[in-house]
């Protein structure tokens, strides 16, 4: 197809269109057709045991590349009894008020929410289960679902026990303990607890606990604010752990409603990986927030008790507020 | 599962109930406009107009030809199920209740409430494929006891018609007479539903007494009783596997008037043999469950609720796995 004549030809846009098209596919056919005879035929395998079946194709792409497209489809049959009655039907229109084609837009919808045949017995069963499974959690050492309260006494306990197999205290963070300690005695109650505050030299194992609290190393704590009330340990886990062994991971709760309060402390065993991560992290986006990471103020001199811990109802997660809470653990 | 919510109703579902090939499904309720949805994917297939009050139950022919509704607008009418068309109306001085095609749809007992000092009845006639020729005049009219009767059925090959009332009572009369063939006191309290299950060897009753009971057809014997936490408004006995399963619910209209709380608008689904184990529970509705229906096939189950909506639930496999 000459140029010159589409040229002369042309009378709607619709024909120039068509022209490059043209050009072009001619353009392609020369260096394309060569390729073309060395595409290996498309092939179809299966169905296999399993219902898959494979489709194998080869083409060309706009780079003039061979690729090779697999597409798996799985494949299964729906057996179901119709009757002549049914097929007849089938055929029926919609009369009176449903005739109209809107209709059945507004009548009927699927719905949204997934409703599950509720069983009685097996949700008791499935909630043990679940319980194992956190016990299980709980035992390895570096387990991504860590429990929002962690006993200091367990992981006091944990300490004692790597230290006597020998195991050198590298870090990461601390298994997560489960509540099973006797209440009062050290371990925090999961949920508003009624007892209310028991200063650290009355809790069981205030020895180990101080251990614990010696060999936190203050000045290697960072204060992370504005998260978001669905953060976790475990994602500040995910997120701090490529800067290097994490200490400790503490993210405050409020006590009465078991919510995040927006804030968490990140304890690196080096200075320096806390430096890196304070660095990077400082104005990071997460979760639609920004977080802003710094170094944990230097403990207040404990003056007002309770500290940002207990006082939960001062505020929403969102504020700054000081090294208080920290102390507080 | 996801279930299909179908809102063609304006007012409180008051029956389903599907044909004998489970592709067509009808809905009752109190907004006076019968309608028919396809089974499968719920949508709306037509509306049947002209009745001026609330419908309360209906049946269809096995050849999903005719329907017939029974409606408190003080009639029993006759619809051609594939065009709306009214083909009869049967007229009455009282609100019309309970419609059931009898065996071989030659025969139509219809049941009308007490209203205005004249008691309950059921009333017997026969039918015609012509509509043209059919008999406005009842073959056979049985005057009932005190209160209503809420649901009359056709017993095995016609012979007897069971209905039950609110006097919680279960009778079988005999449909040659008209006598009362048996009597007895099924429930404490106001019997609402009676489901014949699809193979006609029992029908299950719903009270507000918060049983439901399995009756034989039959011998009209006492199988089951099965105990719910709210009234039973209906029940419905699978043609499919060993299951029945309760709906009701306490309305929060009722409350001030009962001691329990409003609730239990879940579909409990119970083992009909082992009546004590519970397979399950299906939520959905915001309000009492008035209607529920196993398509014939056993694989679905519908829903009508006091909240306006009809709750189509296919079940999953997980369901037939139990």
């Amino acid at each position: 197809m000459s140029k010159g004549s589409a040229m002369s030809a042309r009378t709607r846009w619709g024909d120039d269109d068509d022209d490059l098209f043209g050009d072009g596919g001619g353009h392609g056919a020369s260096s394309g057709g060569a390729v073309d005879i060395s595409l290996p035929p498309p092939q179809i395998i299966g169905p296999d045991a399993n219902g898959v079946k494979t489709y194998i194709e080869y083409k060309i792409n706009e780079k003039n590349q061979k690729v090779k497209v697999t597409k798996k489809v799985k494949v299964s049959k729906y057996m179901r009894r119709v009757t002549p009655g049914m097929v007849e039907r089938r055929k029926w229109t919609p009369f009176g008020d449903a005739a109209n084609a809107r209709d059945q837009e507004c009548r009927t919808v699927a719905s949204i929410e997934d409703i599950y045949l509720e069983r009685p017995r097996l949700q008791a069963e499935k909630t043990e289960l679940e319980k194992d499974k956190d016990k299980l959690a709980a035992m390895t050492k570096d387990s991504a679902t860590l429990m929002p309260y962690r006993s200091m006494r367990l992981r006091a306990k944990y300490r004692e026990l790597a230290q006597s197999l020998g195991i050198e205290e590298r870090g990461d963070t601390m298994p997560p303990g489960d509540d099973d300690g006797p209440p009062g005695s050290g371990s925090m109650p999961p949920l508003p607890s009624k007892g209310g505050y028991v200063p650290p030299s009355l809790r069981g194992g205030a020895a180990a606990a101080g251990a614990a609290m010696r060999d936190r190393r203050d000045e290697n704590s960072l204060r992370v604010t504005n998260l978001s009330e669905d953060c976790r340990e475990a994602d500040l886990q995910e997120l701090f752990r490529p800067f290097g062994p994490i200490q400790r991971i503490y993210v405050a709760y409020d006590r009465e409603t078991g919510e995040s309060r927006g804030f968490a402390f990140v304890n690196f065993i080096h200075h320096e990986d806390a430096a890196r991560a304070k660095e990077k992290l400082d104005g990071f986006g997460y979760d639609n927030l920004i977080l802003r990471v710094d170094w944990a103020a230097p403990r207040p001199e404990r003056a007002d008790g309770e500290g940002g811990g207990g006082g939960g109802d001062r505020g929403g997660p969102r504020h700054d507020r000081g090294g208080g809470g920290y102390g507080r653990r | 599962m996801r279930p299909i919510l179908m809102k063609g109703h304006e007012r409180p579902l008051t029956f389903v109930k599907y044909n004998s090939d489970g592709d067509l499904l009808f809905s009752m309720a109190k907004d006076h406009n019968p309608t028919i949805w396809r089974a499968d994917d719920g949508t709306r297939l037509g509306v049947y107009k002209g009745h001026n009050g609330a419908v309360f139950t209906c049946d269809v022919t096995h050849d999903s030809a005719r329907l017939v509704t029974g409606s408190a607008d003080q009639t029993v009418r006759l619809w051609d199920v594939r065009t709306g068309e009214e083909l009869h109306r049967w007229s009455y001085r009282e609100p019309a209740r309970s419609v059931d095609f009898g065996e071989g749809e030659k025969l139509l007992a219809a049941t009308t409430d007490p209203f205005m000092g004249e008691p309950s009845k059921i009333l017997v006639y026969r039918l015609d494929d012509d509509p043209a020729k059919l008999d406005s005049e009842p073959v056979m009219s049985l005057t009932g006891p005190e209160g209503r009767i809420t649901r009359a059925v056709w017993g095995p090959l016609n012979n007897t018609i069971v209905s039950v009332g609110e006097d919680g009572m279960l009778r079988k009369w005999d449909a040659e007479t008209g006598k009362v063939l048996h009597e007895t006191q099924a429930h404490e309290k106001s019997i609402v539903c009676l489901q014949p299950s699809y193979d006609g060897t029992c029908f299950i009753t719903g009270s507000h007494d918060k049983t439901a009971k399995l009756f034989d057809f039959y011998s009209l014997e006492e199988l089951k009783t099965y105990s719910h936490e709210k009234p039973v408004l209906s029940a419905f006995v699978s043609p499919l596997l060993d299951h029945v399963v309760l709906a009701g619910g306490q309305d929060a209209s009722q409350v001030t008037l009962t001691s329990s709380k409003a609730g239990g608008f879940e579909s409990k689904i119970v083992h009909k043999v082992y009546n004590t184990e519970v397979i399950g529970t299906v939520r959905g509705h915001f309000g009492p469950v008035n209607a529920i229906a196993y398509s014939p096939d056993g694989r679905s189950f519908v829903t009508g609720g006091e909240d306006g909506y009809v709750r189509l639930n296919h079940m999953d496999a997980e369901y037939f796995a139990l």
